[in-house]
């Protein structure tokens, strides 16, 4: 996490990063007109830039290209089946994904914090909670059996992961729920003790308050997103 | 304060009781340590303790525990950690939240303290233990010593009366454990009750008025702070223990390369990011010889070994095995890496499918693994999954792997992080004769207790300002 420089958005309501997820995710779905969604991608790339997000930023963006500069070419072969439609749908979900960027770079306080003021249920706010503090683990743990597999020859070569692709993926998949079930229990454990629970008030360390710029921001996100799906909907779109 | 009385306990899935017939009594104010060898059933004992035996982690509890002189057969989870603060063993798995002042302030939380309450006890702990500067910060980048005391600041904020520490030395470098001693001294003199589960007993011989010494679920022996220091190092061998003592390291200390060296690593840079882990590193190491690579927590010792064999790539310099350049990938080929956590390593459904995994089917290799399997201890287990061996069975296992595959470079990192004294020896005499069939062993580690018994040569991996 980038500690000490202070990008415009970094101190965001949790809450308004949560809250502007739902219209940018509705929107890569539904949005039909192709410079439209780049449009959308485009915002997108921009907010995660706004919170020092740049390399997650670079990488949507290179891949999202990709897909791009691939798509027409592909259309033009007339090519069938998944292809051409994996190109279209992976980079409407990048836009989501990059939407739920700012939301997992919050630190767990704030973002437990957060969701208690929007009245969530407590179940919903522990899962939340649990599962944006997994999320880093997981990927941690995914490297550390890829490196440990580089040394019995597993799933080392293309061509071994082609012949053997349920071994491959059992060789991944097996140790990995056994390393993130044993986390999960010690996780649980430690936070059971320390008096986390279903029932009962909890209070928070962050104070959560809605100030201008959270307003601000708020409202232009929901208005950009708003008249980006407006004009889609004037054209009539086509995919 | 603590009186457990005949306490019997089975997890919900064994058959055999992990726990039987405890009686222990722990008066207020005083710091207790409990060690064993692996599996004795210490772990559980502070799992009874702090409330998690049985409500988290099921099973048949018989006898009665009376803490601060209520029974606790009532309590819940929340009740019995409002008096109890729990200091876990691995610092992956313990925190929840991702700043280190978020952390602090979760037990807090979930008792709905005020917000200017939680502030005042943050600082007040923080004071008290002298890590105010690790205040706000990232979590996922401090090191293991650092993540320690934070463990330690969260237990303390809601004014526990007992401190419960599972093996908390055990990812700790020998200047960080000094510094835990502290923290723990300074508990001690505020009345705090403090009971210890741990393999190394050193920095805590001090400070302890009592050792209890677990065996097969039972109190098998205790040990008021005079007759503890008085045990001699037979009487701890013999008890598998480790030694209240660290021994003097004399071992030529290595860190320049020399021409006919199998190993040679020269002038390595790796970058993470803009960061630079290891800044121009050159080093050497021979066949037949164990080195041990010390230094500080976060000092680049797994790095440097992960570019040794070929995980990473390095920005510059040159790996060279028998005076030859390997690229990455030939080194990995060439080498073999054991991490700390065997759970990732192990991919077979059987101990015995698990050496010949992409070995082929020739029957001179299925007799190879029979004799290794042998040869480790291994054989009543070889149609077992790896995943429910025990943690030194796992380690033997993989050694095993290793030489399998005959590569010529072992690497190992902290063996013995959570070994009790016995398997910590068992593991230096195994080490030397691999050693002596010919391999290059090099061992990641902090332990000083285990570099005096197994290492030939000592590198001390320095971070130049």
């Amino acid at each position: 996490m980038q500690q000490g420089r202070i990008y415009p958005l970094t101190s965001l309501d949790v809450r308004v990063r949560v809250l502007l997820l739902i219209p940018v995710s509705i929107a890569a779905m539904l949005i039909t007109d192709e410079t439209l969604l780049c449009c959308l991608f485009a915002l997108a790339a921009v907010w995660l830039l706004m919170f020092g997000l740049h390399k997650k930023a670079l990488a949507y963006i290179l891949v999202y290209a990709a897909l791009w500069a691939v798509l027409f070419p592909l259309r033009e072969m007339q090519i069938p089946g998944s292809i051409p439609l994996l190109t279209v749908y992976v980079r409407r979900i990048i836009i989501a994904v990059m939407g739920a960027a700012p939301v997992m770079s919050a630190p767990t306080g704030r973002l437990i914090a957060s969701l208690h003021r929007m009245k969530l249920p407590k179940t919903a706010v522990l899962s939340l909670a649990v599962f944006f503090r997994f999320m880093p683990t997981v990927s941690m743990e995914y490297r550390c059996i890829r490196e440990a597999q580089k040394f019995r020859g597993i799933g080392t070569s293309i061509a071994g992961v082609l012949l053997h692709p349920f071994l491959t993926a059992e060789c991944i998949l097996v140790p990995m729920l056994m390393r993130t079930s044993k986390v999960a229990d010690e996780l649980a454990a430690s936070v059971s003790v320390r008096g986390m629970q279903l029932e009962g008030e909890c209070s928070s360390l962050h104070e959560v308050r809605m100030g201008a710029v959270d307003w601000l921001v708020l409202v232009l996100g929901f208005t950009a997103v708003a008249v980006l799906f407006a004009a889609d909907r004037s054209i009539g779109g086509s995919v | 304060m603590i009186r457990l009385k005949n306490v019997s306990f089975r997890y919900e899935a064994a058959k055999e009781p992990s726990l039987r017939d405890i009686d222990f009594t722990v008066k207020r104010g005083e710091f207790v340590i409990l060690t064993g060898l692996s599996g004795c059933g210490k772990t559980t004992l502070t799992r009874v303790l702090n409330g998690l035996c049985p409500r988290f982690y099921g099973g048949e509890i018989t006898g009665s525990y009376t803490l601060d002189g209520m029974d606790t057969a009532g309590m819940t989870l929340n009740e019995i950690g409002t008096k109890i603060g729990n200091v876990f063993q691995d610092p992956r798995s313990q925190f929840f939240a991702t700043n280190t002042t978020d952390e602090t302030a979760l037990a807090m939380e979930n008792r709905n303290y005020s917000p200017a309450l939680m502030r005042s006890r943050i600082n007040e702990v923080a004071d008290m233990l002298g890590i105010r500067e690790l205040l706000d910060r990232d979590i996922f980048g401090m090191s293991s010593g650092e993540k320690q005391k934070i463990a330690i600041a969260a237990a303390c904020c809601v004014h526990p009366d007992v401190l419960i520490l599972d093996e908390p030395s055990a990812n700790l470098d020998p200047e960080s454990t000094s510094q835990l001693a502290g923290f723990l001294k300074t508990l001690k003199e505020l009345g705090m009750t403090i009971i210890v589960s741990e393999h190394r007993l050193y920095y805590l011989s001090e400070l302890a008025d009592r050792m209890i010494v677990m065996e097969k679920g039972r109190v098998k022996r205790e040990f008021p702070h005079d007759q503890m220091s008085a045990l001699t190092e037979g009487e701890l061998t013999e008890l598998g223990l480790r030694f209240l003592k660290l021994p003097e390291i004399n071992r030529p200390e290595r860190s320049s390369q020399r021409e006919d060296s199998f190993l040679t690593v020269d002038d390595i840079t790796f970058k993470r990011g803009r960061t630079c882990v290891l800044n121009r590193i050159s080093m050497s190491a021979e066949r037949g010889k164990i080195l041990a690579i010390t230094g500080r927590n976060g000092v680049g010792k797994s790095t440097l070994c992960k570019v040794i064999t070929g995980i990473y790539r390095e920005r510059s310099g040159s790996v060279l095995y028998y005076g030859g350049k390997l690229s990455p990938r030939k080194r990995v080929n060439s080498s073999f890496f054991v991490g700390q956590d065997a759970d990732y390593q192990l991919y077979g459904a059987t101990a015995r499918e698990e050496l010949l995994i992409n070995m082929g089917k020739a029957p001179e290799l299925a007799e190879k693994a029979e004799m290794l399997l042998t040869r480790f201890d291994l054989s009543e287990y070889s149609e077992r999954h790896p995943a429910s061996l025990s943690g030194g069975q796992k380690q033997r296992l993989l050694i095993a792997a290793a030489i399998m595959r005959e590569r010529p470079l072992l690497v190992l990192d902290e063996p013995t992080s959570g070994l009790d004294g016995k398997h910590m020896r068992d593991l230096a005499v195994l080490l030397r004769e691999a050693a002596d069939s010919g391999l290059c062993i090099l061992i990641v580690t902090h332990d000083t207790e285990f570099i005096a018994l197994a290492a030939d040569e000592v590198m001390n991996l320095q971070r130049d300002k």
